[in-house]
């Protein structure tokens, strides 16, 4: 029996494909599957403020699109702050924002780790995922 | 041969001279029937503003009189309100900057809690959406002649709700109201479709008031 290249080359590349990067692998597709999931509880429950683009409402809402205040903050914190609201007033790229932001009691922690995920790695943090067991862990130490 | 060309040239002149766009003027309206003459005279009421007087951001009485001469485009909202507001600013900010430098065209949004929403949080609003209060009045008063107001001239829902997201229900509503306190237009404020539809049509009322 002689076998073509395409049937040498094929299970090879799945084979060096799947071992090589299973563990990387997974976390993409896990890190899409957030963004997916985020993206959708983005716009059900923060878009009406900040925007679908992020970019808030003049001075009256803040930005999450190249938000210092983003950058600076830790994803735990974040998952919080989306759960509970926020009620002291923050400054945003300069600018003070005294707005109440209500909070969404009813987040799960999955839910709070797609959409921490969703907002780092859509206006400018890129920083990857945010899984849920971290999220788990953050949203019991909420002060 | 001649017929077929001179009814060419009709259809051609004709199609051109299309009448222009009118808008309707909105809400109900009751006939006044008076006899001159001995003939029946008809004469259409239509549905207006009533009158109001309420208290802007800068703490100046705002009345009907203010929009004397002026078209102007009315919603109802509160500074707090987590739901549909902050997209209808959005949308009302739009609006603003395209007739920004028309004096013909105006702004009045009701707050509908103004037990919160003193004067001062709505200078602050106002000047954190970067706006004059010339042209775009947040005015706050009676609460129930807010409500009466929304209901009965403006054809708006609000009311206290405790279960409704910060309290209160609310139309997203923008009405667009001509010189003569008529309601020429209602449209959906959260939709930026509606409000392209609705700056265009603006641009048709404002032309009614040239030919004139």
């Amino acid at each position: 029996m002689k076998l073509n290249k395409v049937q040498i080359l094929f299970p090879l590349f799945a084979f060096i494909f799947s071992c090589v990067s299973n563990e990387k692998r997974m976390e993409m597709v896990k890190l899409s599957q957030y963004m997916v999931e985020g993206m959708t509880l983005y716009r059900n429950n923060c878009a009406n403020c900040h925007g679908i683009d992020g970019k808030g409402l003049a001075r009256v809402i803040p930005p999450l699109k190249n938000a210092d205040y983003l950058l600076t903050m830790t994803d735990d914190l974040l998952a919080c702050q989306i759960k509970n609201g926020l009620s002291d007033s923050i400054i945003v790229n300069g600018d003070l924002y005294f707005q109440p932001m209500p909070g969404i009691k009813k987040l799960t922690a999955l839910e709070a780790a797609e959409l921490v995920t969703y907002v780092n790695n859509t206006w400018g943090k890129e920083s990857g995922l945010y899984g849920v067991k971290k999220a788990e862990k953050a949203l019991l130490q909420c002060y | 041969m001649r017929t077929l060309f001179l009814a060419l040239c009709s259809i051609i002149f004709f199609s051109c001279t299309e009448q222009e766009k009118r808008l309707p003027i909105l809400g109900n309206f009751d006939v006044n029937v008076s006899e001159s003459n001995g003939e029946n005279d008809y004469d259409t009421i239509y549905h207006s503003i009533m009158d109001f007087e309420f208290v802007n951001q800068d703490s100046l009485m705002v009345s009907n009189k203010t929009f004397e001469n002026k078209i102007y485009v009315s919603d109802f909202f509160f500074t707090s309100c987590p739901t549909i507001c902050p997209i209808m600013k959005g949308q009302m900010l739009r609006l603003y900057e395209e007739f920004e430098s028309n004096q013909e065209v105006a702004f009045l949004s009701h707050t509908i809690d103004p037990e919160y929403d003193t004067v001062a949080l709505l200078k602050d609003y106002a000047e954190r959406l970067g706006v004059s209060s010339e042209k775009w009045h947040f005015v706050t008063g009676d609460k129930q002649e807010i409500f009466k107001i929304a209901q009965l001239s403006y054809m708006s829902v609000a009311a206290n709700d405790a279960n409704a997201p910060g309290g209160y229900i609310h139309s997203g509503r923008f009405l667009l109201v001509d010189k003569k306190r008529h309601i020429r237009g209602a449209y959906d404020g959260t939709s930026p479709e509606d409000v392209d539809q609705l700056i265009s049509d603006m641009y048709v009322l404002l032309k009614e008031y040239e030919t004139e």
